[in-house]
């Protein structure tokens, strides 16, 4: 179970008109993991949760999930929420659910618990053209969650939620993540993939950055401030300490990035040895914030 | 098949503009048939003129045709039906939730052909009873008018099924629909027939069922068409099957291919 993949993506293209959606995305979503989609507002994310769910027609290139050519069929085993949460909406929560359950043929006895945990059992009847952004968000992930699906593709989960429900949103993933539920999710927030997810595909305008286990992908490069009194010796000082990758003026003081790790100690030392007495030492780890934008931004 | 229908059907079933369409087509039918036949019958000169069109077998003839003025609000009732989907973008979701492209075009082609078939039936019941009220007459003689309603019901709601399909708009769609189906096609057959070659507007998707089955317009059009013989009706049947095909294939081909 551990080395099949879920879902393969190879070579996927889509254009809209002239504009080139997609340039040729190959990636592949272990079993098992909680897969984060990452990329800015534009980068193909929900293009390219749409081919595989066959809403929209790539261009070429092929998809599988569950190892084999893609059938409609198993889509019934994959929760989705895509884009918007699209409901009937002259029906019910519970009239809409019951649709979905009787597509899916599976999930109808599954209403209650779903409704309840997404906290709107108190509004199950209501209309869902009466309900709130964030109470159409909730529907539509008890939607996706209904029958217990092997695998989740979810689309900005937490799109419309206020604090609260961003966090049970997570939580509610994580823990379909540790019970063995694939996960598949698109976000462009950083810090939301960082919380929840293992893997991680980063794409930008329409290509394939990067993909892998999210330690190695947003791998934490250590970063030191420092300052001293002579700020022009301390350049060439640091300059000359081996295996320093760059040294940046930042308010007074230098930011330095270390090709290989570096303690404060080692740097202090080999400062003091040179006639340079710090005023100021700190190591800082680098943001994922700054990772990702390194990673998109250039 | 019975499973997508009854999928179609939880979509429906609790829907308020759905059951006012079909309950106001439902009573619009039988009321639309009396008051032609109070009419017919009340007036002497007319009575003359048009014989009874209500006894057998006339009457599949003339229940037909009346029932096709008001099976535009079927139409609607079905440009509705499919523009909700696209509105709602829940087209999308019945394809992510699992169904296939062709098994939601074969539960949209289901609906097409119930709701063809029920107004068929209503056509058939409402005949049945005035021609027996009316007595007279051989009562399957003519019945080949039942094959034609249905015909022309189905041609009329495959034009309201390829709008519903190709137009984002419900308003837009139903406007479209309700000018062509009351002016714009008699427009442009009148034109065709007149101004351009003789029996040339048969060649139009209702146009084509509106002459199969006359009903009370018959004695006018024998008038016009002295000395042009018409079209036969195999010829009109095939017309409107040649749209309807038209119709239904470019409806499948967009739900097929396009982004939904």
């Amino acid at each position: 179970m551990e080395n099949t993949h879920i879902l393969s993506l190879h070579q996927i293209y889509k254009n809209y008109g002239a504009i080139q959606a997609l340039k040729g995305v190959s990636f592949d979503v272990p079993a098992g993991s909680v897969f984060g989609i990452l990329g800015p507002n534009g980068s193909g994310k929900t293009t390219l949760l749409g081919i595989v769910m066959d809403v929209l027609k790539a261009n070429s290139g092929t998809y599988s999930w569950f190892g084999q050519p893609s059938d409609n069929d198993h889509r019934k085993r994959i929760g989705t929420l895509l884009e918007t949460p699209n409901f009937y909406h002259y029906y019910s929560a519970v009239r809409n659910l019951q649709i979905t359950a009787a597509i899916k043929g599976r999930g109808a006895d599954d209403i209650e618990r779903v409704l309840k945990l997404a906290n709107l059992w108190e509004r199950k009847d209501s209309k869902f053209s009466t309900f709130s952004l964030g109470m159409k968000q909730r529907l539509a992930i008890a939607n996706a969650i209904l029958g217990k699906p092997e695998v989740l593709l979810l689309d900005e989960p937490t799109n419309g939620l206020d604090p609260s429900g961003i966090a049970e949103i997570r939580d509610l993933i994580r823990q379909l993540g540790e019970s063995g539920t694939t996960v598949i999710m698109a976000s462009h927030m950083l810090d939301e993939v960082e919380k929840v997810c293992n893997h991680v595909a980063i794409l930008k305008r329409g290509e394939l950055i990067t993909t892998g286990h999210v330690d190695e992908v947003l791998a934490d490069e250590d970063m030191v401030e420092i300052s001293a009194a002579d700020l022009p010796k301390l350049e060439s000082v640091l300059n000359a300490l081996p295996g320093v990758k760059s040294v940046r003026r930042h308010n007074g003081s230098f930011q330095v990035m270390f090709t290989e790790s570096k303690t404060a100690e080692q740097i202090n030392k080999h400062c003091f040895e040179q006639g340079v007495t710090l005023n100021y030492l700190t190591t800082k780890r680098k943001s994922l914030e700054a990772r990702f934008m390194e990673l998109t931004n250039n | 098949m019975i499973q997508l229908l009854n999928i179609e059907w939880m979509k429906v079933k609790a829907y308020r503009t759905f059951w006012i369409l079909i309950i106001l087509f439902f009573v619009a039918v039988p009321l639309l048939n009396m008051a032609i036949e109070s009419f017919v019958s009340q007036t002497k000169q007319v009575s003359l003129l048009l014989g009874s069109p209500f006894a057998f077998p006339r009457v599949w003839d003339t229940v037909a045709w009346a029932t096709s003025i008001v099976t535009p609000i079927m139409g609607v009732m079905l440009i509705i039906f499919l523009t909700n989907e696209n509105n709602f973008r829940t087209v999308r979701q019945n394809i992510i939730d699992g169904w296939s492209r062709d098994q939601y075009i074969t539960a949209k082609f289901g609906v097409l052909i119930t709701t063809t078939l029920f107004i068929t039936l209503l056509i058939v019941v409402t005949a049945f009873i005035f021609g027996l009220k009316n007595g007279t007459g051989e009562a399957t003689e003519n019945i080949v008018y039942i094959f034609y309603a249905f015909v022309q019901s189905l041609a009329y709601l495959s034009l309201a099924f390829f709008l519903g399909v190709y137009m984002k708009r419900a308003g837009i769609a139903i406007a479209l629909y309700v000018m062509y189906a009351y002016i714009g096609e008699f427009v442009v057959a009148g034109l065709l027939d007149y101004k351009v070659v003789r029996h040339l507007g048969a060649f139009l998707p209702l146009e084509s069922t509106d002459r199969l089955i006359p009903g009370l317009s018959n004695f006018a059009r024998k008038l016009v068409d002295q000395g042009n013989p018409p079209p036969s009706n195999s010829t009109y049947v095939l017309i409107a099957l040649a749209y309807i095909a038209l119709f239904n294939f470019l409806s499948w081909r967009k739900i097929k291919k396009s982004d939904l």
